[in-house]
Protein backbone atom coordinates (compact mmCIF):
# COMPACT_ATOMS: atom_id res chain seq x y z
CA UNK A 1 0.00 0.00 0.00
CA UNK A 2 1.91 3.03 -1.19
CA UNK A 3 0.82 6.61 -0.84
CA UNK A 4 1.51 8.55 -3.97
CA UNK A 5 2.21 12.23 -3.85
CA UNK A 6 -0.15 12.95 -6.75
CA UNK A 7 -2.52 15.74 -5.72
CA UNK A 8 -6.10 14.82 -4.97
CA UNK A 9 -8.84 15.83 -7.37
CA UNK A 10 -11.62 18.06 -6.11
CA UNK A 11 -13.97 15.06 -6.22
CA UNK A 12 -11.55 12.97 -4.18
CA UNK A 13 -11.30 15.79 -1.64
CA UNK A 14 -15.10 15.92 -1.48
CA UNK A 15 -15.23 12.18 -0.78
CA UNK A 16 -12.60 12.42 1.96
CA UNK A 17 -14.46 15.40 3.35
CA UNK A 18 -17.65 13.34 3.50
CA UNK A 19 -15.79 10.56 5.30
CA UNK A 20 -14.01 12.88 7.72
CA UNK A 21 -15.77 11.67 10.84
CA UNK A 22 -15.34 8.76 13.20
CA UNK A 23 -17.97 6.51 11.71
CA UNK A 24 -18.43 4.16 8.80
CA UNK A 25 -20.43 5.52 5.90
CA UNK A 26 -22.09 3.63 3.07
CA UNK A 27 -21.61 4.34 -0.61
CA UNK A 28 -25.08 5.83 -0.93
CA UNK A 29 -24.40 8.22 1.96
CA UNK A 30 -21.11 9.33 0.41
CA UNK A 31 -22.83 9.76 -2.96
CA UNK A 32 -25.55 11.88 -1.35
CA UNK A 33 -23.02 14.00 0.56
CA UNK A 34 -20.78 14.61 -2.45
CA UNK A 35 -23.48 14.59 -5.15
CA UNK A 36 -21.32 12.17 -7.08
CA UNK A 37 -22.91 9.54 -9.31
CA UNK A 38 -22.02 5.92 -8.74
CA UNK A 39 -20.00 5.90 -11.95
CA UNK A 40 -17.66 8.55 -10.53
CA UNK A 41 -17.81 7.61 -6.88
CA UNK A 42 -16.66 4.01 -6.99
CA UNK A 43 -13.55 4.54 -9.12
CA UNK A 44 -12.58 7.28 -6.63
CA UNK A 45 -13.25 5.02 -3.66
CA UNK A 46 -11.16 2.26 -5.25
CA UNK A 47 -8.24 4.60 -5.97
CA UNK A 48 -8.30 6.09 -2.48
CA UNK A 49 -8.57 2.69 -0.88
CA UNK A 50 -5.53 1.55 -2.87
CA UNK A 51 -3.66 4.66 -1.78
CA UNK A 52 -4.52 3.88 1.83
CA UNK A 53 -6.55 7.06 2.28
CA UNK A 54 -9.67 5.18 3.33
CA UNK A 55 -10.53 1.76 4.66
CA UNK A 56 -13.49 -0.36 3.76
CA UNK A 57 -15.35 -3.16 5.47
CA UNK A 58 -18.53 -5.14 5.10
CA UNK A 59 -21.17 -4.31 7.69
CA UNK A 60 -23.96 -6.78 8.52
CA UNK A 61 -27.43 -6.06 7.16
CA UNK A 62 -29.50 -3.54 9.09
CA UNK A 63 -32.63 -5.60 8.52
CA UNK A 64 -33.12 -9.32 7.79
CA UNK A 65 -33.33 -10.01 4.07
CA UNK A 66 -31.16 -7.04 3.19
CA UNK A 67 -27.64 -7.49 1.85
CA UNK A 68 -24.48 -6.77 3.79
CA UNK A 69 -23.12 -3.37 2.78
CA UNK A 70 -19.70 -2.02 2.11
CA UNK A 71 -18.85 0.91 4.34
CA UNK A 72 -15.94 3.33 4.28
CA UNK A 73 -13.95 5.33 6.80
CA UNK A 74 -11.10 7.79 6.43
CA UNK A 75 -7.63 6.66 7.61
CA UNK A 76 -4.86 8.67 9.24
CA UNK A 77 -3.16 9.01 5.85
CA UNK A 78 -6.48 10.18 4.45
CA UNK A 79 -6.77 12.88 7.13
CA UNK A 80 -3.26 14.04 6.38
CA UNK A 81 -4.01 14.18 2.65
CA UNK A 82 -7.25 16.01 3.31
CA UNK A 83 -5.54 18.54 5.55
CA UNK A 84 -2.91 19.09 2.87
CA UNK A 85 -5.59 19.55 0.23
CA UNK A 86 -7.46 22.04 2.40
CA UNK A 87 -4.33 24.04 3.10
CA UNK A 88 -4.31 27.18 0.96
CA UNK A 89 -1.66 27.22 -1.72
CA UNK A 90 1.05 29.85 -1.95
CA UNK A 91 -0.65 33.18 -2.06
CA UNK A 92 0.42 35.64 -4.71
CA UNK A 93 -0.27 38.52 -2.36
CA UNK A 94 2.72 39.45 -0.22
CA UNK A 95 2.19 38.91 3.46
CA UNK A 96 1.22 42.07 5.22
CA UNK A 97 -0.11 43.77 2.13
CA UNK A 98 -2.87 46.21 2.84
CA UNK B 1 -40.30 -2.94 -17.46
CA UNK B 2 -38.25 -0.25 -15.68
CA UNK B 3 -37.41 -2.74 -12.94
CA UNK B 4 -36.28 -5.24 -15.54
CA UNK B 5 -33.98 -2.70 -17.20
CA UNK B 6 -32.49 -1.58 -13.86
CA UNK B 7 -31.84 -5.19 -12.89
CA UNK B 8 -30.35 -5.93 -16.29
CA UNK B 9 -28.03 -2.93 -15.99
CA UNK B 10 -26.80 -3.88 -12.53
CA UNK B 11 -26.44 -7.51 -13.61
CA UNK B 12 -24.27 -6.39 -16.51
CA UNK B 13 -22.29 -4.09 -14.24
CA UNK B 14 -21.54 -6.72 -11.64
CA UNK B 15 -21.23 -9.87 -13.75
CA UNK B 16 -17.76 -11.33 -13.95
CA UNK B 17 -15.81 -8.33 -12.59
CA UNK B 18 -12.10 -8.05 -13.39
CA UNK B 19 -9.63 -9.40 -10.80
CA UNK B 20 -9.36 -7.16 -7.74
CA UNK B 21 -12.76 -5.56 -8.31
CA UNK B 22 -15.04 -8.32 -7.04
CA UNK B 23 -15.69 -6.70 -3.64
CA UNK B 24 -16.35 -3.33 -5.25
CA UNK B 25 -18.81 -4.86 -7.67
CA UNK B 26 -20.65 -6.50 -4.77
CA UNK B 27 -20.56 -3.18 -2.92
CA UNK B 28 -22.21 -1.34 -5.81
CA UNK B 29 -24.85 -4.03 -6.06
CA UNK B 30 -25.55 -4.00 -2.31
CA UNK B 31 -26.23 -0.25 -2.45
CA UNK B 32 -28.49 -0.81 -5.46
CA UNK B 33 -30.47 -3.39 -3.48
CA UNK B 34 -31.27 -0.93 -0.68
CA UNK B 35 -31.91 2.01 -3.01
CA UNK B 36 -35.54 3.02 -3.40
CA UNK B 37 -35.30 5.92 -5.84
CA UNK B 38 -32.96 6.55 -8.76
CA UNK B 39 -32.12 2.88 -9.20
CA UNK B 40 -31.71 3.15 -12.98
CA UNK B 41 -29.25 6.03 -12.67
CA UNK B 42 -27.29 4.20 -10.01
CA UNK B 43 -27.17 1.00 -12.09
CA UNK B 44 -26.11 2.95 -15.18
CA UNK B 45 -23.31 4.62 -13.24
CA UNK B 46 -22.20 1.23 -11.92
CA UNK B 47 -22.12 -0.07 -15.47
CA UNK B 48 -19.92 2.87 -16.48
CA UNK B 49 -17.56 2.27 -13.56
CA UNK B 50 -17.45 -1.43 -14.35
CA UNK B 51 -16.69 -0.79 -18.02
CA UNK B 52 -13.87 1.54 -16.97
CA UNK B 53 -12.36 -1.19 -14.77
CA UNK B 54 -12.72 -3.75 -17.53
CA UNK B 55 -11.09 -1.44 -20.05
CA UNK B 56 -8.16 -0.83 -17.72
CA UNK B 57 -7.78 -4.52 -17.01
CA UNK B 58 -8.40 -5.73 -20.56
CA UNK B 59 -7.29 -2.88 -22.80
CA UNK B 60 -4.91 -5.16 -24.68
CA UNK B 61 -7.77 -7.54 -25.40
CA UNK B 62 -10.06 -4.69 -26.48
CA UNK B 63 -7.36 -3.20 -28.72
CA UNK B 64 -6.63 -6.62 -30.20
CA UNK B 65 -10.31 -7.24 -30.78
CA UNK B 66 -10.80 -3.90 -32.55
CA UNK B 67 -7.68 -4.28 -34.66
CA UNK B 68 -8.65 -7.84 -35.56
CA UNK B 69 -12.17 -6.79 -36.51
CA UNK B 70 -11.27 -3.67 -38.42
CA UNK B 71 -8.09 -4.73 -40.13
CA UNK B 72 -8.97 -8.32 -40.71
CA UNK B 73 -9.51 -9.87 -44.07
CA UNK B 74 -13.10 -8.68 -44.50
CA UNK B 75 -12.26 -5.00 -44.41
CA UNK B 76 -8.95 -5.62 -46.15
CA UNK B 77 -10.77 -7.48 -48.88
CA UNK B 78 -13.25 -4.65 -49.24
CA UNK B 79 -10.42 -2.13 -49.49
CA UNK B 80 -8.69 -4.14 -52.19
CA UNK B 81 -11.94 -4.52 -54.05
CA UNK B 82 -12.63 -0.82 -53.78
CA UNK B 83 -9.17 -0.07 -55.14
CA UNK B 84 -9.80 -2.46 -58.02
CA UNK B 85 -13.13 -0.80 -58.73
CA UNK B 86 -11.31 2.46 -59.17
CA UNK B 87 -9.11 1.04 -61.89
CA UNK B 88 -11.47 -1.41 -63.57
CA UNK B 89 -14.06 0.12 -65.91
CA UNK B 90 -17.66 -0.37 -64.80
CA UNK B 91 -18.36 -2.57 -67.80
CA UNK B 92 -15.67 -4.97 -66.69
CA UNK B 93 -16.86 -5.46 -63.14
CA UNK B 94 -17.62 -9.08 -63.94
CA UNK B 95 -13.86 -9.54 -64.02
CA UNK B 96 -13.94 -8.65 -60.36
CA UNK B 97 -16.51 -11.35 -59.72
CA UNK B 98 -14.19 -13.81 -61.40
CA UNK B 99 -11.38 -12.54 -59.22
CA UNK B 100 -13.46 -13.29 -56.13
CA UNK B 101 -14.07 -16.80 -57.39
CA UNK B 102 -10.35 -17.33 -57.82
CA UNK B 103 -9.61 -16.54 -54.19
CA UNK B 104 -9.28 -19.42 -51.83
CA UNK B 105 -11.57 -18.35 -48.98
CA UNK B 106 -10.40 -21.01 -46.58
CA UNK B 107 -6.92 -19.55 -46.74
CA UNK B 108 -8.35 -16.05 -46.58
CA UNK B 109 -10.13 -16.91 -43.34
CA UNK B 110 -6.85 -17.75 -41.66
CA UNK B 111 -6.35 -14.25 -40.16
CA UNK B 112 -9.74 -14.14 -38.47
CA UNK B 113 -9.34 -17.69 -37.18
CA UNK B 114 -5.90 -16.82 -35.82
CA UNK B 115 -7.21 -13.62 -34.22
CA UNK B 116 -10.13 -15.43 -32.53
CA UNK B 117 -7.77 -18.08 -31.18
CA UNK B 118 -5.18 -15.56 -30.01
CA UNK B 119 -7.76 -13.35 -28.27
CA UNK B 120 -9.31 -16.34 -26.50
CA UNK B 121 -5.88 -17.57 -25.47
CA UNK B 122 -5.09 -14.15 -24.02
CA UNK B 123 -8.38 -13.87 -22.11
CA UNK B 124 -9.90 -17.35 -21.83
CA UNK B 125 -12.99 -16.13 -19.99
CA UNK B 126 -13.90 -14.00 -23.04
CA UNK B 127 -13.57 -16.91 -25.48
CA UNK B 128 -17.21 -16.74 -26.58
CA UNK B 129 -16.96 -13.01 -27.20
CA UNK B 130 -13.72 -13.47 -29.13
CA UNK B 131 -15.05 -16.32 -31.24
CA UNK B 132 -18.45 -14.85 -31.93
CA UNK B 133 -18.22 -11.08 -31.94
CA UNK B 134 -14.93 -10.74 -33.82
CA UNK B 135 -16.20 -12.39 -37.04
CA UNK B 136 -19.57 -10.63 -36.71
CA UNK B 137 -18.02 -7.18 -36.32
CA UNK B 138 -15.55 -7.95 -39.07
CA UNK B 139 -18.38 -8.82 -41.45
CA UNK B 140 -20.51 -5.87 -40.36
CA UNK B 141 -17.62 -3.56 -41.18
CA UNK B 142 -17.23 -5.25 -44.54
CA UNK B 143 -20.94 -4.86 -45.28
CA UNK B 144 -20.88 -1.23 -44.20
CA UNK B 145 -17.88 -0.68 -46.45
CA UNK B 146 -19.66 -2.30 -49.36
CA UNK B 147 -22.82 -0.27 -48.88
CA UNK B 148 -21.13 3.02 -48.06
CA UNK B 149 -18.33 2.95 -50.61
CA UNK B 150 -19.55 0.67 -53.35
CA UNK B 151 -23.06 2.11 -53.10
CA UNK B 152 -24.41 -1.41 -53.38
CA UNK B 153 -27.78 -2.36 -51.89
CA UNK B 154 -27.76 -4.94 -49.13
CA UNK B 155 -29.50 -7.33 -51.52
CA UNK B 156 -26.16 -7.72 -53.27
CA UNK B 157 -25.23 -9.98 -50.33
CA UNK B 158 -27.39 -12.64 -51.97
CA UNK B 159 -24.79 -12.81 -54.74
CA UNK B 160 -21.78 -12.81 -52.43
CA UNK B 161 -20.29 -16.25 -51.94
CA UNK B 162 -18.02 -17.24 -49.10
CA UNK B 163 -16.12 -20.48 -49.38
CA UNK B 164 -18.17 -21.27 -52.48
CA UNK B 165 -21.35 -21.16 -50.43
CA UNK B 166 -24.17 -18.63 -50.17
CA UNK B 167 -23.34 -15.65 -47.98
CA UNK B 168 -25.46 -16.77 -45.03
CA UNK B 169 -24.11 -20.31 -45.09
CA UNK B 170 -20.55 -19.13 -45.62
CA UNK B 171 -20.88 -16.59 -42.83
CA UNK B 172 -22.25 -19.27 -40.52
CA UNK B 173 -19.25 -21.41 -41.34
CA UNK B 174 -16.96 -18.48 -40.63
CA UNK B 175 -18.58 -18.08 -37.22
CA UNK B 176 -18.01 -21.77 -36.64
CA UNK B 177 -14.34 -21.41 -37.52
CA UNK B 178 -14.08 -18.45 -35.14
CA UNK B 179 -15.74 -20.31 -32.27
CA UNK B 180 -13.65 -23.43 -32.75
CA UNK B 181 -10.49 -21.33 -32.90
CA UNK B 182 -11.54 -19.50 -29.72
CA UNK B 183 -12.24 -22.79 -27.94
CA UNK B 184 -8.83 -24.09 -28.98
CA UNK B 185 -7.23 -20.84 -27.82
CA UNK B 186 -8.94 -21.08 -24.46
CA UNK B 187 -7.98 -24.71 -24.12
CA UNK B 188 -4.35 -24.01 -24.94
CA UNK B 189 -4.29 -21.11 -22.51
CA UNK B 190 -5.72 -23.22 -19.71
CA UNK B 191 -3.44 -26.12 -20.56
CA UNK B 192 -0.32 -23.98 -20.42
CA UNK B 193 -1.64 -22.11 -17.37
CA UNK B 194 -1.56 -18.44 -18.25
CA UNK B 195 -1.26 -16.21 -15.21
CA UNK B 196 -4.51 -14.50 -14.22
CA UNK B 197 -4.96 -10.87 -15.22
CA UNK B 198 -3.66 -8.24 -12.85
CA UNK B 199 -6.04 -5.98 -10.99
CA UNK B 200 -7.08 -2.86 -12.89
Amino acid sequence: MTTRSRPLSSQAVAVLDALDRDEWRYGLEVAAATRLKSGSLYPILVRMSERGLLEAQWLPPERPGRPARHAYRITGAGRTALAAARRPHHSLEPQGAF
Amino acid sequence: MAGFIETLLIDLATANPPPGREAWSHAMRAEFEVLEHGRAGWALGCLGASLGWRLRADWVFVAGFLVASILDFGAFHALVTFALLLVIPRDDWMQLANLYAAINYELALAPIVFCCGALAAYRPRYWLFAGLVTPILDNLISIWFMVAYFHQPLSVLARVRIMDARFDIGFGAELGYGLVAALIGRGLSEYFGRKPAKAA
